[in-house]
């Protein structure tokens, strides 16, 4: 049996990327991590990254070992991606405001001064960025996309799931994956953990 | 509210050719047409028009061209360095068209339902989707070693697409600029060889000059039905900063070898520009309107900096000393008045100018004025912003238009966070200097347009960054004397000399903050010890002197300068003020003459010139001399008040309550504080309410 495209969960950071590995993980996907960045307490279950991401300028070495397997890939390195091969990608989306909001706890617990700028105008770059990728997702016919709400996903995990499966081509265990939503997402949905 | 270009036959100009050379000056054309030469720029000025064009603060050439096509300054339209960050990238790029903040000529001509063709203009990359055509000033870019080998354009730099093979086609490459060129520049380039080092400099630019003007010719002959073309050359400019060295006389520190060599480079160049001009009023066809203009001057007579063997960095910071405050303008076509007299025009005249000569208006949140003098036709009246008129206006989708510090800071958020790879310390040091001087130019945009309080927190915050920077000390200084706090700036100037006692500049300066705070006392101690100091230059001398009400000393120091620079106009305003100090009114005014025959735009020259002849009783032509000083500096307060006083006097009080709110309003739009208002009323001795009193007690 042929394997599956790349899998490729991208979004803002905080809107919801480590929860969409999790339940991909837990419907038998397997995540394409090297388990440097550890569990801490803005993510307990851990963040499912591969640092090679993050040199996707100029190191595409890795993709093909992406195929079959799901990996995070930020919002802002989506167009590094080479347009040779088909990739079956999940959005997460999230209120802008709550993932600045995130994001600001998560850089004063690392003591890190990010954009210094004020949420508002953060937000509206977020929001002028995430509209340039989707335009360019728009002409790009070998990227298929599924937009997730991290909201609809934590309210109502077991619709998502079989969304989820659908968009990649089914054979997942949508219990698992329902289940690996933590309730208490849905009870702090305001609160920064476990994305 | 849509409004439309009125059709070619019902406006004033039928086709509107806006041509720009980069730093072309008035004094090197005067020198060429006497002579004989330029034929093509000689014939605009007789059938034309002409003067003088003032240029903008701070004078570089990516926010003066933004200026020029958007009538706004710089802080409005946003275009504050010659480069930016680019988000995406980690890296540097030049400033481009989705950093502009507001809507160019272009953008309101689309929305206006003309076509333009814009080529080379600076921040003009992207290219935007217009009608008509834009090629961007990325034209030349990644020129590969060889001509011939593959030379793909960079991505964006035409629109629209079909025309990129024909455009990417009239580019010429360095090592392809024909002989005959550079015979024209360089007589004996053939000893030299294009691998000279000069010569390779010197073919690089001319290529570029070329395939701006071979792209301007392929859009004209593509597309023949345009309203507006926009063509903009820089080579004079960046020609004149590795050449003009050795243009005559001889600069002491160029080799007699080397001034053989590259003498007549300066002089070859404006010849190039005359024949493209040629060329470009041909294909444009009969009955085009011309306007012809450059963004500031460039020395090339006694003020030449010396630059050589200065470090990058040094000379980086010295090539805007090459630029004279005036540029050139030249109209010339249907819709302007042949011969017509220009009352001192300044670069953000040009676009509401241009409007007007296409039958639209200018908005009212355009810094300039329409040029009215010069036009055949009434302009329509102003509306209230092209920027609120809704429609298409041939931008970029606004998620492209963002402010690039506020993009890259976002992406220093995802680095923080952990998403996305560190920048190499370089690359980050590279942005946070651009970040640093790209303040300081919109503080220096501030100060220039008397937002003193504004100015000096900008400079406040970078000297707290960089206290070892003395530029940006210095200007704190200046922003905090025309703020009206002349204590803070002398505080400012001790933190400084702490640092570096032996700034010339530094201490002149601390001279005139002790004066302004009524110490002249220090700071004639201050003073006394700058008087031996050959940095001091003695106009720079007579100049602190004047400050300090030393009125013989100032004379004898304009004196010493005069005797080797006789018409050099900021020397002969110096003197006409120390002149009308002492109340000789008639050789202050005969000095400011002097002076403004050299330099009809210089503003203090017309405005010792107002006050001289105020006090001699010829009214009228002190008002016209004022007007001239309010149109140069609008925030020059006393001019207003002189104008209103000598209107009132003339019974026009019409006139005087118009001067008088104009000076109000020009005080609202500096955001003046109760210190800066009182420093701006100040009036000297001879200031408009002496005068006035003077007026009703009879007396001369």
């Amino acid at each position: 049996m042929t394997a599956r495209p790349p899998i490729i969960v991208t979004g803002l950071p905080r809107s919801g990327t480590s929860l969409a590995m999790q339940i991909l993980a837990a419907g038998g996907v397997p995540p394409l991590t090297d388990h440097q960045r550890t569990p801490d307490t803005d993510n307990p279950r851990g963040y499912f990254e591969f640092e090679r991401v993050k040199q996707l300028k100029t190191d595409k070495g890795w993709l093909d070992e992406a195929r079959g397997r799901a990996v995070k890939v930020v919002h802002m390195l989506l167009a590094e991606l080479p347009d040779d091969r088909d990739y079956l990608v999940i959005f997460m989306r999230r209120d802008v405001g709550e993932v600045v909001q995130s994001q600001a706890a998560m850089l004063a617990r690392s003591g890190r001064p990010g954009a210094g700028l004020p949420a508002g105008r953060l937000s509206e770059i977020y929001r002028q960025q995430l509209a340039a990728v989707e335009r360019w997702l728009s002409s790009r016919p070998r990227f298929v996309v599924l937009d997730v709400p991290y909201a609809g996903l934590v309210e109502e995990p077991a619709l998502w799931a079989e969304r989820v499966n659908t968009h990649v081509g089914g054979g997942l265990d949508t219990r698992e994956m329902a289940r690996a939503v933590d309730p208490a997402l849905y009870r702090n949905r305001g609160s920064a953990n476990e994305l | 509210m849509s409004i439309s270009t009125p059709p070619m036959n019902d406006r004033p100009a039928r086709k509107l050719l806006i041509l720009g050379w980069d730093a072309a000056d008035w004094l090197m054309i005067r020198t060429l047409t006497d002579k004989g030469a330029l034929p093509n720029f000689r014939r605009l000025v007789r059938e034309g028009a002409h003067a003088d064009l003032a240029t903008l603060e701070p004078r570089l050439s990516p926010l003066l061209w933004s200026s020029i096509a958007t009538g706004k300054t710089a802080d409005k339209h946003g275009i504050l360095n010659f480069v930016e960050p680019d988000a995406s990238e980690g890296q540097l790029r030049p400033a481009s068209s989705t950093s502009r903040r507001t809507r160019a000529l272009w953008n309101i001509l689309h929305l206006s339902g003309s076509r333009t063709h814009v080529v080379g203009w600076y921040a003009s990359h992207p290219a935007e989707p217009i009608r008509g055509a834009v090629v961007s000033n990325l034209l030349t870019e990644s020129q590969p070693a060889k001509p011939g080998d593959p030379w793909p354009l960079t991505p964006g730099a035409v629109h629209p697409p079909m025309l990129a093979d024909r455009v990417a086609g009239a580019r010429v490459h360095a090592g392809a600029v024909p002989d005959r060129i550079l015979s024209r520049l360089v007589p004996q380039w053939a000893k030299l060889g294009r691998d000279h080092p000069r010569m390779r400099t010197l073919a690089r630019l001319v290529a570029q000059c070329l395939s701006i003007h071979g792209a301007a010719a392929a859009l004209m002959q593509a597309d023949r039905e345009w309203d507006c073309a926009m063509v903009f050359h820089e080579a004079i400019d960046t020609i004149g900063h590795h050449f003009m060295q050795f243009h005559p006389p001889r600069m002491k520190h160029v080799e007699q070898r080397d001034f053989d060599l590259f003498s007549k480079v300066m002089r070859g160049a404006y010849e190039l520009h005359d024949e493209l001009l040629g060329q470009l009023l041909r294909l444009a066809g009969p009955g085009v309107t011309v306007m012809l203009l450059s963004d500031h001057g460039f020395h090339s007579g006694e003020q030449r900096p010396v630059t050589e063997g200065l470090s990058n960095m040094e000379r980086a910071a010295m090539e805007a000393a090459w630029h004279r405050e005036h540029g050139v303008l030249v109209m010339c076509g249907p819709g302007v008045k042949p011969g017509a007299t220009m009352h001192a025009p300044n670069l953000l005249d040009i676009a509401p100018t241009a409007l007007a000569l296409l039958g639209l208006p200018a908005g009212r949140d355009m810094d300039g004025r329409v040029l009215d003098e010069v036009l055949t036709a009434t302009a329509p009246e102003r509306i209230t912003s092209w920027d609120q008129t809704p429609g298409d206006a041939g931008e970029h989708p606004p998620d492209l238009r963002q402010d690039p510090f506020e993009a890259h800071g976002a992406i220093r958020q995802l680095i923080d966070l952990g998403y996305m790879a560190a920048l190499p310390e370089d690359a980050q040091a590279r942005v946070d200097l651009t970040r640093r001087e790209t303040a300081f130019n919109l503080g220096t945009v501030h100060l220039a347009r008397g937002r003193a309080d504004a100015a000096a927190g900008i400079f406040q915050s970078l000297a707290d960054e960089q206290p070892a920077e003395p530029r940006y000390a210095l200007s704190l200084a200046r922003a905090l004397l025309a703020a009206g706090r002349p204590a803070s700036a002398a505080d400012a100037l001790k933190s400084l000399l702490a640092r570096a006692p032996s700034h010339t500049e530094a201490r002149a300066l601390f001279v005139t903050a002790l004066a302004a705070s009524d110490q002249v006392e220090v700071g004639s101690a201050a003073l006394s010890s700058l008087l031996t100091n050959p940095e001091m230059s003695p106009g720079a001398l007579g100049d602190l002197c004047a400050t300090l009400g030393r009125w013989d000393e100032a004379e004898a120091q304009y004196g010493r300068a005069l005797a080797s620079e006789p018409k050099r106009p900021s020397l002969l305003a110096g003197l006409a003020r120390v002149m009308v100090a002492r109340g000789q009114f008639e050789v202050a005014a005969e000095r400011c003459l002097d002076a403004l025959e050299v330099e009809p735009g210089n503003p203090e020259a017309n405005h010792q010139l107002g006050v001289a002849l105020a006090w001699l009783g010829e009214h009228t032509h002190a008002v016209q001399a004022f007007r001239t000083v309010v149109a140069l500096q609008p925030g020059r307060i006393e001019a207003h008040r002189f104008l209103a006083a000598l209107l009132r006097q003339a019974g026009d009080e019409p006139g005087a309550a118009q001067a008088d709110a104009r000076a109000e309003a020009v005080l609202r739009e500096q955001a003046a504080s109760p210190a800066q208002r009182e420093l701006a009323e100040r009036q000297g001795e001879h200031g408009p309410t002496a005068w006035t009193l003077a007026q009703a007690g009879g007396s001369r």
